[in-house]
């Protein structure tokens, strides 16, 4: 089947009603999580993994997708109205639109981020329709020894990413391959690291984990803190729309903003906070109205969110095609590929194509339901913003409970989510990195037999690793995943110190 | 060098330490794939240590970040950043929420899922002056949340208890 033809019947197949009605409910749970401050995308997407479970693998995807994208717009909604970025994603939001709801027009800054937010998210599913298909028929090459390298890479892009030691990234990254050999060794058949809990026979659940180490360690983040009000969020003056002039000043910022946030989405180890301030940066230094900044610019805004939520389709790419998550977010959503039985790769877009292209049609369909209910649910959101966190504690603990529970009805893995929550917390405070550890653990197999294969095929001679041009690109790849975290986070802190971080 | 790198540094060697014993009771090819990792996690912490141990010793030990004064060349010296990593961390609060948690997976076991949690979401929300409204609102919001996803949309067969099983 042709890919003009897969894009076809993905579409009619995600325009099912059910579909349609979970893309809704999906993205507005987003918005909220999103809006909610201290509540991150990755932990929406987490937390609500085990919901897909039942569900045909497409639509469980389409399922996370939309609440990926609704909570990287959701956080805009608390940075324009109560200056709080409801995620990183926002931050160069809340200095614009802040300045703008001081002005009055709250509802302004909220229609401009929406819409920047909808184009920067649409346009960024051309390119995963057009760049991820080729990337896959690259993956069709890769044999045994590829699929180390490749495992190595992928950990060594995350290791570098929101931990200020790279050793220390690194060392959560060899912490998660270390726990993924928990179970069956798949080689020799014995049982490893189980501590006689048969439970583990197939290693530890990545849902459990990431359920662990995204939502349970933040209700411990959330319940070592007073607990304190929200402020109040602006009164609305104005009128939720943009005029014709409005949108002809913004487009050209949003068009750029897409580009960035594509590449920074394919790129590894950046992300949509590094996204925002590229964003923002650039629409300031390409605007003809530059006194604007700093007083309440709608470009301003529009280049930070066009430029966060471009990165959705763009993290996607890498993620599907070749199996390496670029961040957090894409790695939970990786999680959830394996969970429904499928491996990212090029079987995705062969075998598995036409749950492929339902999930791309998906994708593109949650942008038109992230504009809608941005538009009219914003009110709404502004109150569910003020939400203190004494209700979210419980809250989110108790589906962490349901949550893990329901992968294979067994308390053993509500208590495995439990310690996974400790780690997760100890993590957090001592500057580890989480995602390292969660890639790890999802790519610890897939590197493990590679390494053990290859070196079975070659007799145990290691030279088999080095032996093709591509393990030599994968090599090269690793040295620059290890490099380009450093590059990125003098940027962002760069971009931060220039813009007065939000 | 701060406390919290010793913490990190020793809690790392701990788990080596712990997956070398386990692993050596393996056999013979099992064991060299864990101890390929084990050895990677044990270098990369005393490679960790190194770097610490050469800035407490030469004195650069900076955390800018933290805004806790440098140890200067003339006074190096091993800094104390866990009332900084700590900060505002109320432990009466904290162990409250961490033994209610656990508490409940106990009570789980004997009254069932949904009993369980609504005494835990009172007794945790009461501990945290939520409301009573509020409370009452948020139960049942996540009671029908719950109930409409997990047992009626996927059938998950949550807990009943010992009690009510």
């Amino acid at each position: 089947m042709d890919t003009l033809a897969l894009m076809g019947t993905g579409f009619l197949q995600a325009l099912s009603p059910l579909n349609l009605l979970l893309m809704a409910a999906a993205t507005a749970v987003g918005v909220t999580i999103g809006c909610l401050p201290g509540l991150s995308a990755a932990m929406g997407v987490a937390l609500l993994l085990p919901v897909t479970f039942g569900m045909d693998p497409a639509t469980g995807l389409i399922i996370l997708g939309g609440i990926y994208c609704g909570a990287i717009f959701g956080g805009s909604i608390s940075a324009i109205l109560i200056h709080t970025p409801g995620t990183p994603a926002s931050a160069a939001t809340a200095i614009e639109g802040y300045q703008l709801t001081l002005r009055g027009q709250a509802a302004k800054a909220l229609t401009v981020a929406c819409f920047a937010s909808f184009c920067g998210g649409l346009l960024s599913c051309i390119s995963l329709y057009f760049f991820a298909p080729p990337l896959a028929q690259l993956a069709m090459k890769f044999k045994s020894p590829e699929y180390f390298w490749l495992s190595l890479f992928g950990l060594t892009i995350i290791a570098g990413v929101s931990s200020k030691s790279m050793i220390k990234g690194l060392m959560s990254g060899v912490l998660g391959l270390l726990i993924s050999t928990v179970g069956m060794d798949p080689m020799e058949g014995v049982p490893r690291f189980m501590f006689g809990q048969s439970t583990l026979y197939n290693g530890v659940d990545v849902t459990c984990a990431l359920i662990g180490l995204f939502s349970m360690s933040q209700v411990l983040i959330l319940a070592e803190k007073r607990i304190q009000a929200r402020p109040a969020a602006a009164k609305f003056k104005d009128r939720f729309s943009l005029t014709g002039a409005e949108v002809k000043k913004i487009s050209p910022t949003i068009i750029r903003s897409w580009i960035i946030g594509n590449i920074v989405g394919i790129l590894p180890g950046a992300g949509a906070s590094i996204a925002c301030f590229i964003g923002y940066n650039e629409a300031r230094r390409f605007s003809k109205n530059k006194e604007e900044f700093g007083k309440g610019s709608i470009e301003g805004v529009a280049g930070s969110e066009a430029a966060n939520n471009a990165v959705t389709g763009g993290s996607l790419i890498p993620m599907l095609t070749l199996g390496i998550p670029g961040e957090s977010v894409t790695a939970v959503l990786m999680g959830g590929l394996i969970i429904h039985g499928l491996q990212p790769g090029p079987e995705l877009f062969t075998t598995y194509a036409g749950m492929t292209y339902t999930f791309f049609a998906g994708f593109v369909l949650v942008q038109f339901f992230m504009l809608g209910i941005g538009m009219l649910g914003c009110k709404g959101f502004a109150n569910i913003a003020r939400l203190s966190d004494a209700i979210l504690i419980p809250s989110i603990f108790l589906l962490c409970v349901v949550g893990s529970y329901a992968i294979h009805n067994n308390v053993v893995e509500v208590a495995i989510m439990l310690i996974f929550g400790g780690v997760g917390y100890l993590v957090r405070k001592f500057d580890m990195n989480a995602t390292a550890i969660v890639l790890g653990l999802i790519l610890g197999p897939i590197g493990e037999r590679g390494l053990r294969r290859s070196l079975m095929l070659s007799d145990g001679d290691p030279s088999i690793l080095f032996s093709t041009p591509l393990c030599w690109a994968l090599i090269a790849l690793c040295v620059i995943g290890l490099l380009s975290p450093i590059f990125m986070n003098r940027m962002e802190r760069k971009l931060r110190e220039k813009h007065g971080a939000a | 060098m701060t406390r919290s790198d010793i913490g990190v540094v020793a809690i790392i060697y701990a788990t080596c330490l712990l997956f070398l014993v386990m692993t050596l009771k393996l056999k013979a090819a099992a064991q060299v794939y864990p101890l390929c990792l084990i050895a990677g996690l044990a270098g990369l912490n005393t490679l960790y240590l190194a770097t610490r141990l050469w800035r407490l010793f030469t004195g650069r030990a900076a955390i800018e970040e933290a805004g806790i004064p440098a140890p200067t060349p003339e006074k190096p010296g091993l800094v104390n950043d866990l009332p900084e990593i700590f900060k505002g961390f109320l432990p009466g609060q904290f162990f409250f929420v961490v033994i209610a948690s656990v508490a409940y997976l106990a009570l789980m076991h004997y009254v069932g899922f949904y009993p369980a949690g609504l005494i835990y979401m009172v007794a945790v929300m009461w501990r945290l002056k939520v409301p009573l409204l509020h409370m009452a609102i948020t139960l049942a919001v996540l009671g029908i949340l719950i109930y409409s996803v997990f047992t009626l949309f996927l059938k998950v067969p949550l807990p009943r208890g010992i009690l009510f099983g």
